[in-house]
């Protein structure tokens, strides 16, 4: 008899159940890291419709190549790839990064109607500013290392597999990707 | 420690201060860089300040509310309808297909049909032309020399020329009438030339080469007179067969 599988069962079990016939598998890995792949791609490409769309294609190109994953790295690792791949074809296809500015600033207009203290909600705002103009001055490499390790607590091994660069160098990367955004937001601050 | 050691425990700063320093003895030599390095210790400040900044942004990049509820029943539409479309666009092809193959299959059937018309057809005029070009090597671009080729020929065999052409014609008017379906194909094809089509004797000719062997049609031509010759040659000219 098959072991029952659940969002707890490990990612090769749910693969093998799913390239044996379970849909439901796909399921529980769809819930499992649609919330890790939402962030990573959103750091990307900064606005929320450009991230749904991307998170959508990932779990599809999964569901798709199931069959064909090597298991040669662990499944989220994979996952991360296809979705800092799609995300960078996204900015390079539509260069989009001025709309992307508007969107945010959108979604956090959105944000600050529904809560309370409109001058804490504007210093938010600002803030988120800064920050993305930092985050977008940064070198492609700088910044997606910088997302990586910063907001998803990768370790230097699995940023290297999943932008499939080594790992030398790495630390120095994230160090200057840091340098650079504490430059840029002094700059903005004073 | 070395200044070189210590640029590169600067770059541990960011993970030392975020707690992702795996290296408790790195850790430990920081710390203690900290507390007498001046230069270590603004750098650190200055790092955790931005590191500071940068994560108290982080909330606003969660999704609007109840999106991961919706999110599965949107891949999963999504893959359905992926498929629907591949299939579709397979029975579109299959549709194409449908006409397409009965199409191509006509046109090929009415050009192999044409083409091969057209060679039966042309099989009975142009084979007396080939007879000349081809088997008998001769150009219909014919020059004096081949002119005085035939000459000498003919005065070698003058003596049996005239028996040989009258034994020749009369064989040729039974069996003239015998390829009287061939010629009225012929005549189509040279219909555009009324002087060819006129000129019976032409005709007659090259419709009695036609059904001589090779040897024969050599010899026929060869002891022909000089003026017969000329005749056939002039005409064909004049039929830009060449």
């Amino acid at each position: 008899m098959r072991e029952p599988i659940n969002i707890e069962t490990d990612d090769n079990k749910l693969i093998d159940a799913f390239i044996e016939g379970n849909e439901n598998a796909f399921n529980y890995i769809v819930l499992k890291y649609q919330k890790k792949v939402y962030r990573i791609i959103r750091r990307i490409v900064l606005n929320h419709d450009d991230t749904n769309d991307i998170l959508q294609e990932v779990f599809i190109k999964l569901y798709n190549s199931m069959s064909e994953y090597r298991r040669e790295s662990r499944l989220f690792t994979y996952l991360y790839r296809i979705a800092v791949n799609h995300s960078l074809n996204h900015i390079r296809k539509a260069k989009k990064n001025k709309a992307c500015i508007v969107q945010i600033n959108d979604d956090i207009h959105d944000l600050s109607s529904t809560n309370p203290g409109i001058e804490e909600e504007l210093e938010k705002k600002e803030k988120i500013k800064i920050v993305e103009k930092a985050l977008k001055s940064l070198p492609e490499k700088q910044r997606l290392v910088f997302i990586l390790r910063f907001y998803d607590n990768l370790s230097y091994e699995e940023i290297g597999e999943i932008l499939n660069i080594s790992k030398g160098g790495l630390k120095a990367n994230y160090f200057h990707a840091v340098k650079k955004i504490q430059k840029i937001i002094t700059d903005e601050r004073q | 420690m070395k200044d070189n050691n210590k640029n590169e425990l600067i770059t541990y700063l960011p993970d030392f201060i975020t707690g992702k320093l795996d290296d408790k003895e790195i850790e430990s030599v920081i710390r203690e860089e900290i507390e007498k390095n001046e230069f270590f210790k603004r750098e650190y400040i200055k790092i955790k300040e931005t590191l500071g900044y940068i994560n108290s942004t982080e909330y606003e990049l969660a999704p609007p509310n109840g999106y991961f509820n919706n999110l599965l029943p949107e891949i999963r539409k999504r893959i359905i309808n992926d498929r629907i479309s591949i299939t579709d666009k397979l029975f579109n092809y299959k549709r194409l297909w449908k006409f397409a193959i009965p199409v191509i299959v006509i046109v090929l059937i009415f050009i192999v049909i044409i083409f091969s018309q057209k060679s039966k057809d042309n099989l009975n005029l142009i084979t007396t032309t080939d007879t000349f070009l081809i088997k008998n090597k001769m150009s219909f671009n014919v020059d004096t020399n081949t002119v005085k080729t035939q000459t000498s020929i003919e005065n070698k065999k003058e003596s049996e020329k005239e028996y040989r052409k009258e034994t020749e014609k009369s064989t040729t008017k039974n069996k003239y009438y015998t390829i009287q379906k061939s010629r009225n194909k012929a005549e189509t094809f040279i219909h555009s030339n009324d002087d060819f089509y006129n000129n019976e004797d032409i005709f007659d000719e090259i419709v009695i080469l036609d059904i001589f062997n090779d040897t024969d049609i050599e010899q026929e031509f060869s002891e022909m007179d000089i003026q017969e010759q000329n005749i056939i040659l002039d005409n064909l000219r004049k039929l830009k067969l060449n």
